[in-house]
């Protein structure tokens, strides 16, 4: 099959999935949740991006702090970057949004086509593969949790390079290997793909020991051969590292705290002590309290109230009825070392995502370092699709691959048949709110099975997989179908507009609140300053992610205190206030131009001020201080004071002491952190490299 | 023996194993607390305020013995 027509094959079910979604995909129906999030910071990124500053700062919440998402969000893939591009062509930033999300997703699928064919070496069971995986959980969690997606579809692109370059070692497979790591490394926090891979690796060697050998003697022969390409893989994988290095030296230098990892469950105190020690990562407790598989998951969910499946929650996991079922009637089929393989490492993923309900991730953490670094155990449950839709095709193979002769051989079979469904309906009656399609699924399959068995219907392969893939389809459809009417009372539209920052002067004192329905699960705050661009009350809380001496700050003084003095963004001073947690009250406000403080240039890393003071004066910007923040007087780079505690201040000369020929001081704040902001480019560029590496032929 | 390979040689024994694993390891009422402070909603809208917004799936709740007791002395 050549490369269109395999494409029309793959766009067909895609297509018939987009028209199932299309209330998702046209707006109507707002993303939720985590997706909320990343479309927010997505959208600060390519609309600072569009206005020529990558952004590194985040001026407008908690009193300003590093954008700390910039890591985490998947904002260098090439796919992220259809965002910014078609934004060029009029396509709104949600719309930009939606259609990268829909694509990735439609990446990540067909990359499991591609795995399942050289898993099977057969396209017709790949395509089985493929269906089951479009309408699964994947496609629909998305809108609530795409980092789901995120993890997944570098995981599935680099399982599929290992195996083609296993069987084949050649530079396209070695730079799709590169591609997938690099991406795994830059959209969120890599934890979860290492650990999938450490226990692949695991169960791999036990099962397949003498194939180990083998794979490693040709991978070594491949690099010996190969040097530069190999040094330059390793320099990719450098250059992709590059975002979780520079947000590691910030974390090291402790000048960002993160409160809200470790004052969920604590006491005032402890929340306090626990955020400044600045010992890096998370105490057991934290990470155990809440996220685990065993809070978000019971294996009835896959079959009971899937009438009743909620836009409010993000940890959906389901694939067809039809899978469970398989797995059932492959109960007497013989064991392969593929299933062996599939089934033991759902098992121990699963085991480590219960978290504390086994001892398995307790054991890890206190043995493997990464593991104080991450919770929300609960992703890894995405890992369990795409292995159960393995397992579950390679049964349908198996079951397919009988083909009686004799009567009482058939009669055998079609009775086994009978009754183990017999058996998985049972089950299902024993669970409650079973849907319509549930039983149909059940029912349909029950004869499919019969008939092919009893030769009633002398088709070939490709028909009978044709007809149980379209099986595969009937319960999800339903499923799509509530999951889309329950989640229609979250209407709700989006901000998608294009913005440019303007510096205000003095900070709201109430903050913004929506009463839509979408924002009872969270807080409207957390998004609206990121997609709007303006500024947040001078209040702190206890964010994700805050400036350390802001929080400290924060801590020793009233919140009225805090916010009263911070609202105004300068402030100056005959004299230089105290470094110490305190705020000295006799500040002179600016609360506007023309109080001998203009503002020349404002973007999100960087503030450019002309003074025009009769003396010398203490200028204070009440953003939050950090070590990565360099001032300027007159182009001469002046020592940056730690003021009131928390923020920005600087000596500037009268116009008669000043360099300047006119009379007046230009002030330039500006952030400016390790490898600035040529490194994300550096990034970006790298990665796009990388992919047309990987897509060339030779 | 080949007989006896023969019968052993069957997923049978693969899934018999996984349920001794998974009924073994698995705290199964600290998984069901969690579920219950989670369906209830306590980490979204403070203590049992959202009873009627779905995040609560009622049916699972009375099924599996989330009663008001259960949530009084464990959640």
């Amino acid at each position: 099959m050549g490369i269109m027509p395999l494409m029309l094959a793959l766009a067909l079910p895609f297509t018939f999935w987009l028209f199932l979604m299309r209330d998702f995909l046209l707006g109507y129906i707002p993303v939720n949740l985590d997706t909320n999030t990343i479309y927010a910071v997505i959208k600060f990124y390519f609309n600072n991006l569009l206005n020529g500053v990558v952004p590194l700062w985040e001026p407008f919440v908690v009193l300003g702090r590093p954008f700390y998402a910039l890591s985490i969000c998947n904002l260098f893939n090439p796919v992220t970057q259809l965002v910014g591009i078609l934004k060029l062509f009029g396509i709104n930033y949600y719309q930009g949004f939606m259609i990268y999300m829909v694509a990735y997703f439609w990446i990540g699928t067909i990359g499991f086509f591609f795995l399942a064919k050289e898993i099977f070496q057969s396209r017709t069971w790949a395509y089985a593969a493929y269906i089951g995986l479009l309408f699964s959980s994947l496609g629909l969690s998305m809108f609530t949790q795409l980092t789901l997606v995120e993890i997944l579809v570098p995981t599935v692109w680099f399982f599929y390079f290992l195996v083609a370059f296993g069987r084949q070692p050649c530079r396209r497979y070695f730079w799709g290997l590169i591609f997938s790591l690099m991406i795994a490394a830059s959209s969120y926090l890599p934890f979860y793909f290492v650990t999938v891979v450490l226990v692949f690796v695991l169960c791999f060697v036990l099962l397949f020991g003498s194939q180990v050998r083998k794979f490693l003697s040709r991978g070594f022969s491949f690099i010996q051969k190969h040097i530069g390409v190999g040094i330059v893989g390793l320099a990719g994988l450098v250059i992709a590292l590059l975002p979780l290095l520079v947000y590691k030296i910030i974390d090291t230098h402790g000048d960002v705290v993160a409160p809200g990892r470790h004052c969920q469950y604590a006491s005032l105190q402890e929340c306090y002590e626990r955020t400044m020690a600045n010992e890096g990562g998370m105490l057991y407790k934290e990470i155990a309290q809440s996220g685990g598989l065993g809070e978000r998951m019971d294996m009835s969910y896959f079959f009971s109230n899937l009438d009743q499946l909620t836009y409010g929650s993000d940890s959906l996991y389901f694939v067809s009825v039809f899978f469970f079922l398989l797995i059932a009637l492959g109960i007497w089929l013989r064991l392969s070392r593929l299933n062996v393989l599939l089934v033991a490492m759902t098992v121990l993923i699963a085991l480590i995502a219960l978290g504390p309900a086994t001892g398995v991730h307790h054991w890890l953490y206190h043995h493997v370092f990464y593991f104080r670094y991450f919770r929300n155990l609960f992703f890894f449950g995405v890992f369990f699709l795409p292995l159960l839709i393995l397992l579950g095709v390679a049964l349908l193979r198996n079951l397919l691959a009988f083909h009686p002769t004799d009567f009482s051989h058939k009669k055998m079979l079609v009775t086994g048949i009978l009754f183990l469904h017999g058996c998985f309906a049972w089950f299902l009656y024993h669970q409650s709110h079973i849907i319509s399609s549930s039983w149909l699924t059940v029912a349909v399959s029950a004869g499919l099975f019969c008939v092919y068995y009893a030769g009633l219907w002398k088709k070939g392969e490709l028909f009978w997989i044709a007809l149980f893939s379209l099986l595969m389809i009937v319960q999800p459809v339903q499923v799509m179908g509530y999951y889309a009417a329950n989640a229609k009372e979250f209407q709700y539209p989006m901000p998608f507009g294009h913005v440019k920052p303007s510096f205000a002067w003095v900070r709201p004192a109430e903050p913004v609140t929506s009463d839509a329905r979408l924002y009872q699960f969270v807080h409207y705050e957390d998004f609206y300053y990121l997609m709007s661009m303006t500024d947040a009350p001078a209040r702190i809380g206890y964010p994700q992610s805050a400036a350390r001496y802001t929080f400290d700050l924060s801590m020793h003084n009233t919140e009225d205190t805090l916010a009263e003095y911070a609202r105004h963004k300068i402030v100056v001073y005959d004299h230089a206030p105290t470094i110490d947690n305190t705020i000295d009250q006799t500040y002179q406000p600016m609360d506007g131009p023309g109080q001998g403080v203009e503002v020349n240039h404002f973007d999100v890393n960087k503030l450019v001020l002309t003074t025009k003071f009769i003396t010398k004066k203490f200028l204070v910007y009440n953003d939050s201080f950090t070590r990565y923040w360099k001032v300027f007087v007159n182009g001469q780079q002046q020592n940056l004071v730690r003021s009131n505690g928390a923020f920005k201040g600087v000596w500037v000369s009268a116009p008669t002491e000043s360099l300047a020929p006119v009379g007046q001081s230009l002030v330039e704040f500006r952030y400016d952190p390790p490898g600035g902001q040529w490194i994300y480019i550096l990034v970006t560029a790298a990665m796009l490299l990388f992919l047309i590496l990987t897509l060339c032929p030779s | 023996m080949p007989f006896i390979k023969n019968i052993l040689a069957r997923n049978f024994w693969l899934w018999i194993l996984v349920a001794l694993i998974f009924s073994w390891t698995i705290n199964e009422k600290l998984c069901m607390i969690e579920r219950g402070k989670y369906l209830l909603g306590i980490f979204y809208n403070g203590f049992f305020q959202n009873s009627r917004d779905g995040m609560v799936y009622s049916d699972y709740l009375k099924s599996h013995g989330i009663t008001h007791e259960f949530i009084k002395s464990n959640i």
